[in-house]
């Protein structure tokens, strides 16, 4: 934070967080601007065996949770129970697609893209994934808090792997989720 | 005279060297993977860490929904015993050399020796090993980054300087030069980088050539062993994972051959000479420690080394800023190794020769997908969440 001109004066250098302006013979010393926390797409609350998840999109559609938005509707803001912890104290509140295998778009179903709250969670891949349903995690759950994953709106899109040097497809669809 | 010009956001220290100023934290939002510097512990941590180290963890990060494992964290254990119970038994030990080295107020015992896997949403501390560091300033190679700079860390070392030497007509080193190449007054840095890493499904191969003997009892000539790598199953269970590494740029561009390690650049161009560390990594953020002002005798003494201690200053630079998603760019397979050979007896084991050679076409094709599959090194990519 200090170190010396060539005429052997101090001189106040900045650093991190720190700005340093001169005006002739007067400095100014300013701080790094306060700035808010961070808003995060699909926003999970946590309380009382529930969880509450806002505004988020995936391919700029709403999730639904038992036909009602996820931010809510008519004053009703929809709840989720927690289904429980694994051995190392873990929840998980996973985003859950389902597809109609012939199109690879959403299903037409009520809740095709809805939040379920999941005990477990696979780890190369995530458990309970199959052909028409893809999950995401959106935020782990602790017993004291809320560890926020997702961060922004999603797009989804599924896939055949190419299982060998022959070019055959393998028969299990693969589901991705980006930012 | 410093006025301090916004007193809610800047903090002014006094020590013996001045005046220190620095921006309050707690405007800055948080975000996964940043560094919460645990402070310097004063406690034999073994190694190149005897007198002490820094310590840090992380807000959680998660990859796919879970959360790393820390690999060699400091361990530590619910107490039984008071804080100060233990404290007086460390003191009656000689200071340091106990095991114990913080208790905390919740009576957690951090055990400076001991070292542990253990998830990070446990709150893991890693001790910060800068022994195996590049020198900041360095005479050649990548220069100090500008931010560093502003503590006073040169860019980079003086080349030796040179004088001409009019007795003996030769240019020769100028033996008034700071032997050290760092002026008094300027800083020294040291780094370590830390790592996340997912150990990948991948094959180990061996292709053994029998004789010929060998061959007319096993049906073959060369014999191929494949196996799946399954060190990331048993350490880990294909959880990522946290670790330290001295130089992660070096890994990723720099000739380290001599270290008996792959770079990405020589695998990407075929002409790596080792077979592969099956880790896929993602640099989480480089800890620069910087050192107080190098004195005058130091500047001046060639054996003085630099070692990081309590009076350095930590700086974060971090490569990583969101939660991850990570693939493997093959499905897993599953497949339980073949070795096909049959075994009568039949004509004295000459049948059997000739029954494995018939069968060999399938053998081969066996064979050929665990090569294909060997250097094919299906790495995996990471995307943001």
């Amino acid at each position: 934070m200090k170190s010396y001109d060539k005429t052997g004066r101090q001189q106040i250098c900045g650093g991190p967080g720190v700005l340093v302006s001169r005006f002739g013979d007067q400095v100014v010393l300013a701080g790094r601007e306060r700035r808010g926390r961070i808003d995060p797409a699909f926003p999970v609350l946590f309380g009382g065996g529930f969880v509450q998840v806002g505004f988020g999109l995936v391919n700029d559609v709403e999730p639904t949770v038992g036909g009602v938005p996820i931010s809510g509707k008519d004053g009703e803001v929809p709840q989720i129970k927690i289904e429980g912890y694994d051995s190392e104290d873990r929840s998980w509140v996973m985003l859950k697609v389902t597809i109609d295998p012939q199109t690879g778009k959403f299903a037409k179903s009520k809740d095709a893209v809805t939040v379920v709250s999941m005990a477990s969670a696979g780890e190369q891949r995530v458990a309970g994934e199959s052909d028409t349903v893809g999950l995401h995690p959106l935020a782990v759950l602790t017993p004291k808090r809320v560890h926020q994953i997702t961060f922004f709106n999603l797009r989804h899109a599924v896939g055949y792997p190419v299982a060998d040097g022959l070019g055959n497809f393998s028969k299990v669809l693969q589901h991705f989720f980006w930012s | 005279m410093i006025r301090q010009l916004l007193a809610s956001r800047l903090d002014v220290r006094t020590t013996e060297e001045g005046k220190g100023l620095s921006a309050r934290r707690n405007g800055e939002p948080s975000h996964p993977w940043e560094v919460l510097n645990g402070g310097w512990i004063d406690a034999d941590f073994g190694g190149s860490m005897k007198g002490g180290a820094w310590l840090c963890t992380f807000r959680p990060g998660f990859v796919n929904g879970i959360d790393p494992i820390v690999r060699n964290s400091v361990g530590y254990d619910k107490s039984t015993r008071s804080g100060a119970a233990v404290a007086s038994d460390r003191a009656s030990r000689g200071g340091a050399q106990g095991e114990v080295a913080v208790v905390g107020e919740d009576g957690m015992v951090i055990t400076a020796t001991k070292r542990e896997h253990r998830p990070l949403l446990s709150g893991a501390l890693i001790a910060l090993d800068f022994s195996q560091s590049r020198d900041w300033p360095g005479e050649s190679g990548a220069a100090v980054p500008l931010a560093i700079q502003r503590y006073g860390v040169p860019a980079r070392k003086a080349a030796p300087s040179m004088k001409v030497n009019a007795d003996l007509g030769i240019v020769q080193a100028d033996a008034g030069a700071a032997p050290t190449g760092l002026a008094a007054g300027t800083r020294v840095a040291k780094t370590v980088d830390i790592v996340l890493g997912v150990a990948r499904y991948g094959l180990q191969e061996s292709v053994t050539l029998g004789s010929l003997a060998t061959a007319s009892a096993a049906g073959r000539l060369v014999t191929y062993n494949a196996a799946f790598d399954a060190r990331a199953t048993q350490a880990f269970g294909f959880r990522p994972f946290i670790y330290q590494m001295p130089d992660y740029d070096g890994w990723l561009v720099q000739d380290t051959m001599m270290r008996g390690q792959n770079t990405m650049v020589q695998r990407l161009l075929n002409v790596a000479p080792m077979p592969d560390d099956m880790i896929d990594k993602r640099p989480l953020v480089r800890v620069w420690a910087i050192s107080p002002p190098v004195t005058e005798e130091q500047a001046v003494d060639p054996k003085w080394s630099p070692v990081v201690a309590a009076d350095w200053t930590l700086e974060f630079e971090y490569r990583t800023f969101w939660n991850l998603n990570y693939r493997q760019r093959v499905p897993v397979l599953r497949m339980t190794p073949m070795a096909i050979s049959y075994h009568s007896g039949l004509a004295f084991g000459i049948g059997d020769a000739i029954v494995n050679q018939s069968m060999s076409f399938i053998d081969e094709a066996t064979q050929r997908f665990y090569l294909g599959m060997t250097y094919l090194q299906p790495e995996g990519k990471f995307w943001t969440t």
